[in-house]
């Protein structure tokens, strides 16, 4: 992965709980994140979504000044995608688009990044949630999605995924994954921490 | 005589199977020398067969020292035991000497698997020689043992125990098998052959008739005391 | 040698060495055709859709949703109701939707309505298209295209006519509109071959006359009548949806089933099948299980007949012994002759499963419409039957322990 430059914003986002998370049907487990991978065409959309414990440690809002660096450091890590998801060299992807929060409890703290190009690309949809998304919950989770361009397609056969490094408390990533021949279930855990996309 | 100079030594042994009927042997003094033949006369289940499964390092003395060719027994490990039997005894038994499902070949080389020096000794052909040697009929060496007539096998163990040289035979009532005749001339071949290579002979028999082919004749009762007898 | 000898000795036994052989070459045949069926069913399953990124249906459970609008098991405790599905077809994210209406049968076989972007967009066995093999498609209102194996237990050919049973299993039947064969479509593996489909108009058309699951008393509507009418259905029992991106599903399948108006679902087929499988997979596990304890049976079978044979062989043993041979040495001999014993049993294993792969081939297509393809032996297979030769290898030693203490307390001059 190239080094990219990143415009690193955290903003606070007060919003009412209003919408209903997509994922109700899973049940908020510690340890346990959710993830979206598609593929096609040399184009990789990921979407993690890790519980509050699994990144920071706790699931209140952060209230001292240490749980708030702690949260900020999260979401500067979140925001490094190489620290997160490991993309095959062989492909030679760039990354076009970033963008991580956190919500739960009363704020909903959001960065984002968007590579300059490629804009106009991204789908709006992905978006919506975030102006009026919030959870009524106590715990909170965060939220991150990144966009891949590459090169070489047929190098994308798998995906790795440093996020275990880099978060102790994860143990497991339940992913859901579609490319442009299938659709399927994967879970990734820390001890085998990669995916293969068939 | 030195020790060496001696194909068999016994002194003082003491030997008892485990078991509830358990038959104790003890032979003060026993040895045969190179060359030599000697018949065991003894009566069935008088212990002969422990004798010789004493000699052949099968089992070990209790107590006592059993040499072949100066070698103690009870100084070798199992392993190394048994190696030296593969390498120095050739064995004839009674009957069913043979493994049946095997070639007649196979058989006679059998030994020779488990010996690595007796083995270079051993020409490519000298079963197949053995076998003419022995009056066995030409090709009986692609045979099944299992095939052949008791006599055969006889003689086929026979070859078996000559194979590669072994300095000292030791046969079970290798004659008790047999018809008369064919005994008579089992024996006359056994003697032949085994003078021919210069190999000690130790034979057990309960059958007193077979002691002229022999240097000595020597009765178990004389050698050993037993007990515990079963039979 | 030591190899010719151990393989002349169980020769020389033939009968219960042979008894033995067959019963482990049968319990592996067994346990690999039990794989075969759940890996062929699998791939089966895997290959009745393609190329359909969402299905959408009334919220329930992602599997009954996918069995019951793909495989036609099971039904819809809800349906989609028009608006709904309008909204979703004019989502930016869509390519294409197929409505499927479900509910009605013929004979036992269900009747599907749809559209004829259900022709052009369901796709097989990795993308494959179907295809109408006799007559034609649907173009009249009471045209009725029929599934291969509808066509071949019924009998049907092209302008045959076809009454529709109102639900399924009843004696009601919607007698006063009668359809008629148009078209049959050729063989495809999947459901297709037993369903009966006809338009999305045709279903709403035979109901004209029917409120809430009863009809109304008094004639019918006039077949001329009806065709005049407008047909739009007030509602479909699920939906094929293919989007433009696939980067685009996830965010399409969130915005459905957040869709406030109505309780949707929407799953992605590939996902829904995986989950099938954990659910599936218990039943599979016993069966594979029970399969395992028939191999487990036929090594004990194995082992006790080295048991019951130790002792006629315990001369064999002391001539071995006699010969030079370690207690060690007749440990292994016995452990070879087992390895031998189950290697020979493995490869005949192998062979009957392919003679009966090729025998059974056919006929487990013709009534399961299951194709199990016979292909070279798998690595997964080939480490089954290496474990067996090691179980035997390993079930062996205890009655090879055993000929070692035997022999060691024999001596050499065994009584016979
Ligand atoms: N393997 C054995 N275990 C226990 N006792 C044995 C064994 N072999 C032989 N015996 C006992 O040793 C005694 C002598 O037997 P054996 O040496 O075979 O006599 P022979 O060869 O003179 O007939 C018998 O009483 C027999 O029961
Ligand atoms: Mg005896
Ligand atoms: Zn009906």
């Amino acid at each position: 992965m190239k080094p990219i430059h990143l415009a690193l914003a955290v903003t606070a986002l007060a919003s009412p709980a209003l919408a209903q998370e997509a994922r109700e049907m899973d049940a908020h487990e510690h340890g346990v994140s959710v993830a979206e991978i598609a593929v096609e065409h040399g184009k990789v959309a990921i979407n993690i979504t890790a519980p509050g414990m699994d990144i920071v440690g706790f699931e209140y809002e952060a209230a001292s000044t240490e749980d708030k660096d702690a949260v900020e450091a999260a979401i500067r890590a979140l925001l490094t995608p190489e620290a997160i998801v490991a993309l095959p060299e062989a492909a030679g992807c760039r990354l076009t688009e970033v963008l991580a929060h956190l919500h739960g409890g009363d704020h909903d703290d959001t960065a984002d990044a968007h590579m300059d190009d490629d804009h106009d690309d991204h789908d709006d949809a992905a978006h919506e949630d975030h102006d009026d998304h919030a959870d009524a919950a106590q715990h909170t989770e965060f939220h991150v999605s990144y966009a891949f361009a590459c090169e070489d397609e047929d190098a994308l056969t798998q995906i790795g995924f440093p996020f275990f490094d880099q978060f102790a408390n994860a143990q497991e990533i339940d992913a859901q994954y579609v490319t442009e021949t299938g659709a399927g279930l994967a879970e990734i855990t820390r001890a085998a921490p990669t995916l293969t996309l068939e | 005589m030195t020790l060496s100079a001696r194909a068999l030594s016994l002194e003082n042994v003491r030997f008892r199977w485990s078991g509830r009927a358990a038959f104790g042997l003890s032979v003060p003094e026993f040895r045969v020398s190179r060359g030599e033949s000697v018949l065991l006369l003894g009566e069935s289940g008088s212990g002969k067969s422990t004798l010789l499964s004493l000699i052949c390092g099968i089992v070990t003395a209790d107590e006592g020292r059993v040499s072949v060719g100066g070698t103690d027994l009870s100084s070798l490990r199992t392993g190394a035991r048994d190696r030296f039997r593969a390498e120095h005894i050739g064995v004839i038994f009674q009957q069913f000497n043979l493994l049946p499902y095997a070639s007649v070949s196979d058989n006679i080389q059998l030994p020779l698997r488990f010996a690595p020096a007796r083995r270079k000794r051993a020409a490519p052909d000298e079963a197949a020689r053995l076998c003419a040697a022995l009056g066995l009929p030409e090709g009986i060496t692609d045979v099944t043992a299992g095939h052949l007539s008791v006599g055969q096998q006889q003689r086929v163990a026979v070859a078996r125990a000559l194979i590669g040289q072994p300095p000292l035979i030791v046969a079970d009532e290798p004659t008790s098998a047999l018809d008369a005749a064919t005994q008579d001339s089992f024996l006359a071949l056994l003697s032949e052959r085994i003078a021919a290579t210069g190999a000690s002979l130790l034979m057990v028999s309960h059958d007193e008739r077979l002691g002229a082919r022999f240097d000595r004749v020597v009765r178990l009762s004389d050698i050993a005391q037993t007990d515990g007898m079963t039979a | 040698m030591i190899l010719r000898l151990a393989f002349g000795s169980l020769m020389a036994r033939a009968l219960t060495v042979g008894m033995t052989i067959l019963a482990i070459a049968l319990s592996v045949a067994l346990f690999l055709g039990v794989e075969k069926v759940r890996t062929g069913a699998r791939a089966s399953f895997a290959d009745t859709i393609s190329g359909t990124d969402l299905i959408v249906g009334a919220r329930s459970g992602s599997v009954q949703l996918l069995l019951y609008s793909v495989f036609r098991i099971g039904n819809a405790t809800n349906n989609v109701t028009w608006e709904s599905y309008q909204d979703i077809a004019r989502r930016p994210e869509v390519d294409w939707i197929v409505p499927i209406s479900l509910g009605d049968s013929h004979r036992q076989f269900r009747v599907m309505g749809t559209t004829q972007g259900f022709f052009e967009h369901y796709k097989f066995r990795g993308g494959q298209a179907l295809e109408i093999a006799e007559g034609h498609g649907l173009t009249d209102l009471y045209d009725a295209v029929i599934g291969a194996e509808v066509a071949a237990t019924l009998g049907y050919h092209v302008g045959d006519p076809i009454v529709v049973a109102h639900g399924l299993a009843s004696f009601t039947e919607h007698d006063e509109q009668p359809f008629r064969v148009a078209g049959i479509i050729a063989r495809t593996g999947t459901p297709v071959d037993r369903t009966v489909i006809v338009s999305l108009e045709a279903i709403e058309a035979i109901h004209v006359d029917w409120h809430s699951g009863a009809q109304r008393p008094g004639a019918g509507t006039p077949i001329e009548q009806i065709r005049q009418m407008d047909l739009t259905p007030k509602a479909v029992t699920a939906a094929l949806v293919g989007v433009n991106s696939k980067l685009r599903i996830f965010g399409l399948q969130r915005w459905i089933n957040e869709y406030p108006q109505e309780p949707l679902l929407a799953i992605l087929p590939g996902v829904a099948l995986q989950e099938l499988w954990q659910i599936v997979g218990i039943a599979e596990t016993a069966l594979t299980g029970v399969s395992a304890m028939v191999v487990v049976t036929a090594l004990l079978g194995m082992m006790a007949m080295i048991f019951s044979s130790l002792n006629e062989r315990r001369r064999e043993m002391a001539i071995w012994r006699a010969m030079g041979a370690r207690p060690l040495t007749i440990l292994g001999l016995l452990v070879l002759e087992a390895a031998l014993m189950a290697a020979l049993g493995a490869g005949l294993g192998l062979a009957l499963l392919y003679g009966g792969l090729v025998l059974a081939q056919p006929m487990v297509d013709a009534a399961f419409g299951l194709w199990l393809p016979i292909d070279p032996p798998t690595a997964r297979e080939l480490i089954v039957l290496a474990s067996v030769i090691a179980a035997a290898a390993v079930a062996s030693l205890f009655p090879a322990l055993r000929a070692y203490r035997l022999s060691l307390a024999d001596g050499m001059m065994v009584k016979v």
